[in-house]
Order: C-alpha cells, then sequence, then structure tokens
C-alpha cells in the first residue's frame, strides 16, 4: 500500500492528532470565528514550510497591503521576519476580488503559483469571496480546489464562521481536511479549541482539543484531552 | 527562480552528464520538491543541454508542467508529453490552459508494465518526434503515485522494460524522480535498475 505523505502542520500538538501531518499534496479549511487564530494558523503552516527550505505563498483576499499584515506578523515571536519576501511570498487578490470575475482570479492564482513554485499555499479568507462571485462561488470553489489539488503543494484555505453557522459548508464538501477553530465561553471567561472534523486517509483525533494563542508560540494544542 | 535555483540547475547538469551515457538516472528528492526538481531538469535539458524528449506525467497533469515552462519562458519545441493522469484530474479548467498541444494521452494508468510498448510503438509518430532515435531523454516524473494504480511486481516488470529500453539505445537517457523514503520497497527495487542515484537535497545544500 502507497502510504500518504505529510508535512508538518506547524501548530504544537496537532502533528500529533493527525498521523504526523497534512497529506501532501491536499487541500484544507480551517474554520472559526473573529479571532480564532485562523490567520495565524496560516502564517505558522507557512512559517514551519519555511524552516523545511520550502516556499510559501500567502494569498489575502482582504486587499491588506504587505506592511500591514507585517505589522501584525512582527507581534509574533515564532516567526522569522526574515522568510517575507523569499521563502514567503505574500500576494493581495482583494482588488481582483472586488473588481473582475472568478475566471481572472484563477488565472491570476494559476499564474502566482506558476511563478512561484511553493509547497505551501494559503488562502485567507476564502469566503469573503462569496458575496463578489454569488451564484457563481460554488464554481469558483470547485475550479479553485481542483487547481490547488493538481499543484503539488500542501494548500490551507481560511473560513469565517458567522456566530450560528457550525462552518462554511459550501467549502468542506470540497477539501480534503476540516479544522475548526473556536472560542467557547466557560466560567465566565472565553477558552479557545480547535477539532479536526476531517482529514481524508488519517486517522485523527477527534473531539475539541483546548488550543492556547501566544505571541511567543503561536498556536500549541493543549495536551490535557488526548 | 533565483540565483540558487540556477545554480541547483547546473548542478543537476553536471551530474548527469558525469553519470555518462547511456544511462538510467534516479534523482532522490524530498517529496514536496518534486515538482520543482522536475521543472529543474527539464529547464537544464531544455534550454542549457539543448536536448529533446519525453516527459511521463503520472504524478499530475502534464498541463500543470506545460504551464510553468511557459511561465519561465522556456520553450517547449523539444519536449513530448505522455499524460497517463488527466484523465482522473477532474478539472474542466486544465484543458482551458493555453498550453502546447504537444502531448499524447494514454488512460492505462493501471496498466503500467505496457507503458515500453507504448514507448516503442503507440507513441510520438509527429513532427520531429518520430521514434526514440531522434530523442535524448524521458523522464518520468515521480514513480511513487505509480502504486496507487499499479501493484508492485506490475511496477518491478516496467522498471525492467524501461532499463532495457534504455540501454539498448545508446542516445538515451532515462531519469526517473522519487523521494527515496517514500517506499522502502519500492526504493529497493527501483535501486537495482538505475545506474546512478542523484541526491537533488545533497546537491541544493552544496549550490
Amino acid at each position: 500500500m502507497a502510504e500518504l505523505e505529510r508535512v508538518s502542520t506547524g501548530i504544537k500538538g496537532l502533528d500529533d492528532m493527525v498521523d504526523g501531518g497534512f497529506p501532501f499534496p491536499s487541500v484544507s479549511l480551517v474554520a472559526g470565528g473573529a479571532g480564532t487564530g485562523k490567520t495565524t494558523f496560516g502564517l505558522s503552516f507557512l512559517t514551519e514550510g519555511a524552516r523545511q527550505g520550502e516556499k510559501g505563498l500567502f494569498f489575502t483576499t482582504l486587499s491588506e497591503p504587505t506592511q500591514w499584515m507585517l505589522r501584525y506578523t512582527n507581534q509574533f515571536d515564532f516567526i522569522d521576519k526574515d522568510f517575507f519576501g523569499d521563502e514567503i511570498k505574500y500576494q493581495d487578490v482583494g482588488l481582483l476580488v472586488q473588481n473582475e470575475g472568478y475566471e481572472e482570479l484563477l488565472d491570476f492564482i494559476d499564474d502566482k503559483i506558476a511563478e512561484v513554485m511553493p509547497q505551501r499555499i494559503v488562502i485567507d479568507p476564502i469566503t469573503v469571496v462569496g458575496p463578489f462571485f454569488k451564484e457563481e462561488y460554488r464554481s469558483f470553489l470547485f475550479e479553485l480546489i481542483n487547481l490547488l489539488k493538481n499543484w503539488q503543494a500542501v494548500s490551507v484555505l481560511t473560513g469565517e464562521v458567522s456566530p450560528g453557522m457550525a462552518y462554511p459548508e459550501e467549502v468542506t464538501y470540497a477539501v480534503d481536511s476540516v479544522i475548526l477553530l473556536s472560542m467557547l465561553e466557560e466560567e465566565g471567561s472565553r477558552r479557545k479549541y480547535l477539532e479536526v472534523l476531517k482529514m481524508r486517509g488519517t486517522d485523527h483525533t477527534t473531539g475539541k482539543q483546548p488550543i492556547s494563542i501566544t505571541t511567543e508560540n503561536g498556536i500549541v494544542v493543549l495536551k490535557s484531552r488526548f | 527562480m533565483d540565483g540558487e535555483d540556477l545554480k541547483l540547475v547546473k548542478n543537476i547538469m553536471e551530474k548527469v552528464k558525469k553519470s555518462g551515457d547511456p544511462d538510467t538516472v534516479l534523482f532522490d528528492t524530498p517529496t514536496t520538491q518534486i515538482a520543482k526538481t522536475n521543472f529543474f531538469i527539464l529547464k537544464g535539458l531544455l534550454e542549457l543541454k539543448g536536448k529533446k524528449g519525453y516527459f511521463v506525467s503520472l504524478d499530475r497533469p502534464h498541463q500543470n508542467m506545460s504551464y510553468l515552462l511557459q511561465n519561465h519562458d522556456i520553450s517547449q519545441e523539444n519536449i513530448w508529453y505522455i499524460d497517463a493522469v488527466s484523465h482522473m484530474s477532474g478539472s474542466k479548467r486544465i484543458g482551458k490552459k493555453n498550453v502546447e498541444e504537444n502531448v499524447d494521452f494514454v488512460d492505462n494508468t493501471f496498466q503500467i508494465e505496457e507503458f515500453v510498448e507504448f514507448f516503442k510503438e503507440k507513441g510520438v509518430k509527429r513532427k520531429n518526434f518520430g521514434s526514440l532515435e531522434d530523442i535524448d531523454f524521458i523522464l518520468i516524473d515521480n514513480v511513487f503515485p505509480i502504486l496507487n494504480y499499479n501493484n508492485i511486481e506490475k511496477i518491478q516488470e516496467f522498471l525492467s522494460s524501461f532499463e532495457e529500453l534504455i540501454a539498448s539505445h545508446e542516445n538515451l537517457f532515462g531519469l526517473i524522480v522519487m523521494n527515496s523514503n517514500s517506499h522502502d520497497n519500492l526504493d529497493r527495487i527501483i535501486k537495482r535498475h538505475v545506474k546512478t542515484v542523484i541526491d537533488v537535497k545533497k546537491l541544493k545544500e552544496d549550490a
């Protein structure tokens, strides 16, 4: 049997929950509400790749200039700033999302991937695209995910979850893995959790695992529950 | 591509040259670097060495490599693709890429042992790729995924006939790419059928 090859997620404690890491190649969704750590997850994932000598490509759909993103990442001790620009390329596609059709966006992403030849790709957040592409959103997602699967890379899409929504279901059906990040109010304080909802070909830990997010270590899965 | 990448391409070509003709060479590279290694080999062979050959897609649709070469302004006049995976890729978009028409699609991915016959008989009867005597290399993009479609005996059969094919054509290089840590048994078998193993990770560190 050909076993799946894996790459480290870059999240302390998560690799132990998922047979060693994300299958290579694969496309994963990391979904959660505001402040649950989706962007931090994406940056940790790319930083881990850069440490292994892999190229990373970070697409933001938010029209955020590079210096704005770097301003916040500078607060994280676990991210080596020297990686940005060379090992990790940052690409804003916000204007394309707002002003062009989905074919143009796919062409741009395709071209950028061909130019950089990354082993790790993050699109943060993918759900912002939905209202712009409306009824074409599902077609876009289908084509995007197939495009990503056909490149030799591990891709992480982040997805915003509105209050009351479990996860963005239009994305989950097409990806290989779904990781949920959540924040629950317990005993008067908000606690953060990570849950592997699905990972194809993987014996993964189930159930919500408590996490901490710090500027020193990023996201860490606490070992109290597994 | 940065200066380090270009140096790696030159180092790879230097190693291929040193291994001597005719030969079957295994490029041992980390799984995450396989697509890039294929690209570097093709850049070196097509652009630096002016060679002509087949690129056999077993891992991902040939359009991706064709698109990469196009994106990096590498002429595809001297490459012919033999694509055994596009029929399983599931994407409508792949057909929309503006790539060259130099390809044969094969759908017998599950009969890898028949591939060598394809190279000899059915393959490329067009342009200046008329026969195996007209080309310099056959590059197989990644042997490991063949295990998804074939058992180890069939792969062994394929590798034996591939080695014989290369040995019987003085003009031909056989080039195989794989991560030797992917599958111990497959690694042992492949190494029995190649004359030279090039450690790409080490070459990169030296670059």
